[in-house]
C-alpha cells in the first residue's frame, strides 16, 4: 500500500525525535513531529492518516486537539501517547473518539508500534473496499470481447493459457480491438485477482513524467516532488501491471524498463535503495514491434524481453458475424440503461455493417450503435441511421490488398446482394455492361448470396 | 542505594537505534540543547512557590529521564510531578528538587563528554 503519513504530536523534543525515529523505522511511514498545537492545527488540512498525541501541551491540551482533528475529519485514528493521566481523562479521550490510549513507559515502544501496523491494516482494508467497490461498479466490458468466430476463440485459448502461470504476454491489435480487455480478463482470472490491476498508458502521459509515474520518487528528488510517491511498478507488486502503448516508449526508458525486467527492482529517482517487484507484465500495442526492431525504434532485447506469450487480437471486420453479435449487445445495453425497449437492427442494417471497415473496431461500433438507438424510430435501426464515422476517404475502401479485378468482383457483388440482384439496376448505377455482370456470374467470379 | 546506580544507561536508546549508528549522538544532542533549561525552569518554579509549575515541567521532564535510563531520578521526578499537581509543599520537596538539579547537572556533563568536539 501507499505510505502511511503519521503526524506526531509531542512537546518533549527529546520524547518527540525517540517516537519519529521509532516510527521511521518502517519506510512505508512518513513521519512528521508537531512540538505545539498550533503548529499542528495549522498542518491539519494536508490530512495525515493517524496521529499520535501527547495529553498535556504547551498551549493546549489534547482533548482540544482530539476535538479540531475529529471536527474535520472524525475517520482520522488519534492515538493518545501520554504520562499516566487520571483514569477520568483516558475515558474522556476513548469516549471522544480516541483510537487508543498509551501510556509512556518501557512498553510504549511496542505499543505503539502494533497500533500503527493495526491502524496500516485498516486503512489499507479501506482502501480496498473502495476499490472494490469501484470494481462492482465498473462494468467489465468482457463482452467486448465476445464472439464465436473462430479468430476470437482462438485469442480466448490463449487468455486461458496465460492465466495459468505469470508470464509476460505481449497484445497486439489495432486499437479498439480490446486489448484492455483481455489484460483485465487475464488478470481477473490469474491468482493476482485480488489486487489491483494496475494500467499504464505510455502514449498518455507526457515523456519526462514516465519515469517517475512508472518508478516514482522520493522526497526531494526534482522540484516540485515534496513528498515521496510510489510508482507504478509498486503498486502492482504481486499484482499485474498493463503497459499499454509500449511502442510509444522512447529509447532511453527502454533500457531502464529493461533493467527492471531483467533484475526485478525497481529505484525510485532520487533515491539509490533499489526494491524489489515482483509484477505479471502485460504489455499492448497497435504497432507492429518487430517492424519497429528493424527500425531501430524499439530495442531488440527488450522486444524478446517482453514478447512472452503474444495475443493478436483481431480486428472487428476479420470477426465476421461477431459484428453483429456485438452490435445487438451494444444497442441492447444502451437501451437498458437509458431505460428504452428493446431494439430490432434491420437486415439491410446489418449488411452494412459487415460491409463496413471498422477502423476504430469495437469502439467505434458500440458508438455507431449507440447513436443508431438514439435516431431510430419504433424500435428498429435502419440502414441510413448507422453513421459511420472514418474520415479517411479512399482508404476506407481499401481493406485488402488485392487486385482491381477482384476489387470489381466485390463491388459488383454488393450492389448485386444491395439490390436484390437486378443486374440491369447495378449495370446502370456502376456504368458497366450488363453483359460484363452476367458473364462474371456465370464464371462463378461472383458468387451471389441467396435472396 | 541509589546512589550506587549508574548514572545514565543508554541501553534503551541504543536497542531503540536499531541499526542506526547516529541516531543515540542525536538523541543526545538533542536532549542537550532542551533539557537543561527545562530543569532550570523546574528549580525557578519551585523557589517561586508556583508548584503548578513545577509539576507540570517535571511531568515533561519525565519520559527524557526515562528515555535516558536515569535510575536515581525515576522516583524523584515522578514525586515532585505528583506534589506540584497537588499543590503540595512537604519537606522533603526541597531535598529532591535539589536532588533532580545537581544529579542532571552531573548528567549534562557526563553526556557532553560523549559528544564528537
Amino acid at each position: 500500500m501507499a505510505v502511511l503519513k503519521v503526524f506526531i504530536i509531542e512537546d518533549n523534543e527529546v520524547y518527540a525525535k525517540a517516537l519519529h525515529h521509532h516510527l521511521s523505522l518502517n519506510p512505508d511511514n512518513e513521519v512528521e513531529v508537531f512540538h505545539t498545537g498550533k503548529s499542528f492545527l495549522q498542518a491539519l488540512h494536508t490530512r495525515p492518516d493517524m496521529v499520535t498525541l501527547d495529553y498535556s501541551l504547551p498551549d493546549t491540551t489534547g482533548e482540544e486537539i482530539l476535538k479540531k482533528i475529529k471536527e474535520f475529519d472524525k475517520e482520522i485514528p488519534v492515538v493518545i501517547v501520554s504520562g499516566q493521566e487520571d483514569i477520568r481523562t483516558a475515558v474522556n479521550l476513548l469516549r471522544e473518539g480516541a483510537y487508543d490510549y498509551i501510556v509512556k513507559d518501557e512498553n510504549t515502544r511496542e505499543r505503539l508500534w502494533n497500533t500503527v501496523n493495526h491502524i496500516r491494516e485498516n486503512v489499507r482494508l479501506k482502501d480496498e473496499i473502495d476499490r472494490l467497490r469501484e470494481e462492482v461498479n465498473i462494468k467489465y466490458d468482457f463482452s467486448s470481447i465476445k464472439g464465436n468466430s473462430e479468430v476470437l476463440k482462438k485469442v480466448f485459448r490463449l487468455i486461458e493459457k496465460a492465466v495459468m502461470t505469470n508470464i509476460t504476454v505481449s497484445i497486439y491489435g489495432e486499437t479498439g480491438t480490446g486489448k484492455e480487455q483481455v489484460a483485465k480478463a487475464i488478470h481477473y482470472n490469474s491468482t493476482y485477482r485480488k489486487k489491483p490491476f494496475v494500467a499504464v498508458n505510455m502514449a498518455a502521459i507526457p515523456k519526462d513524467l514516465i519515469e517517475s509515474e512508472l518508478f516514482g520518487y522520493e522526497k526531494g528528488a526534482f522540484t516540485g516532488a515534496n513528498q515521496r510517491r510510489i510508482g507504478k511498478f509498486e503498486e502492482a507488486n504481486n499484482s499485474t501491471i498493463f503497459l499499454d502503448e509500449i511502442g510509444e516508449l522512447d529509447l532511453h526508458l527502454q533500457a531502464k524498463l529493461l533493467r527492471v525486467l531483467q533484475e526485478k527492482e525497481i529505484t525510485r529517482l532520487g533515491s539509490n535503495l533499489p526494491v524489489k517487484v515482483n509484477s505479471r507484465v502485460i504489455v499492448a500495442t497497435h504497432r507492429n514491434l518487430a517492424d519497429e526492431v528493424k527500425k531501430g525504434a524499439f530495442r531488440e532485447d527488450l522486444y524478446f524481453r517482453l514478447l512472452g506469450l503474444p495475443i493478436e487480437l483481431p480486428p472487428l471486420r476479420e470477426r465476421g458475424n461477431d459484428i453483429i453479435i456485438l452490435a445487438k449487445f451494444f444497442a441492447d445495453e444502451f437501451c437498458k440503461d437509458n431505460q428504452l425497449p428493446k431494439i430490432q437492427i434491420s437486415r439491410a442494417a446489418q449488411q452494412k455493417m459487415l460491409k463496413y471497415r471498422w477502423p476504430g473496431n469495437v469502439r467505434e461500433l458500440k458508438a455507431v450503435m449507440e447513436l443508431g438507438v438514439v435516431l431510430s424510430d419504433d424500435g428498429m435501426i435502419e440502414e441510413e441511421q448507422l453513421n459511420f464515422h472514418s474520415q479517411d476517404g479512399i482508404k476506407d475502401l481499401i481493406f485488402e490488398e488485392t487486385s482491381l479485378r477482384n476489387y470489381t468482383q466485390q463491388i459488383i457483388k454488393y450492389y448485386l446482394d444491395k439490390y436484390d440482384h437486378n443486374v440491369i439496376k447495378v449495370a446502370e448505377i456502376l456504368d458497366v455492361g450488363k453483359s460484363t455482370i452476367y458473364r462474371m456470374i456465370k464464371n462463378k467470379e461472383i458468387v451471389l448470396n441467396a435472396k | 542505594m541509589e546512589q550506587h546506580s549508574p548514572l545514565f544507561d543508554l541501553n534503551q536508546l541504543n536497542e531503540l537505534a536499531a541499526g542506526n549508528p547516529e541516531f543515540v549522538g542525536v538523541m543526545v544532542d538533542t536532549f542537550l540543547t532542551h533539557t537543561p533549561s527545562q530543569v532550570e525552569q523546574l528549580v525557578l518554579s519551585f523557589e517561586q512557590g508556583d508548584l503548578k509549575r513545577m509539576g507540570e515541567v517535571a511531568h515533561k521532564l519525565k519520559p527524557s529521564i526515562d528515555l535516558f535510563g536515569i535510575e536515581r531520578l525515576q522516583t524523584t521526578v515522578r514525586s515532585i510531578e505528583q506534589k506540584g499537581k497537588a499543590e503540595h509543599k512537604d519537606e522533603k520537596l526541597s531535598l529532591e528538587v535539589e536532588q533532580l538539579n545537581s544529579v542532571m547537572g552531573e548528567v549534562f556533563s557526563e553526556l557532553k563528554k560523549l559528544l564528537p568536539k
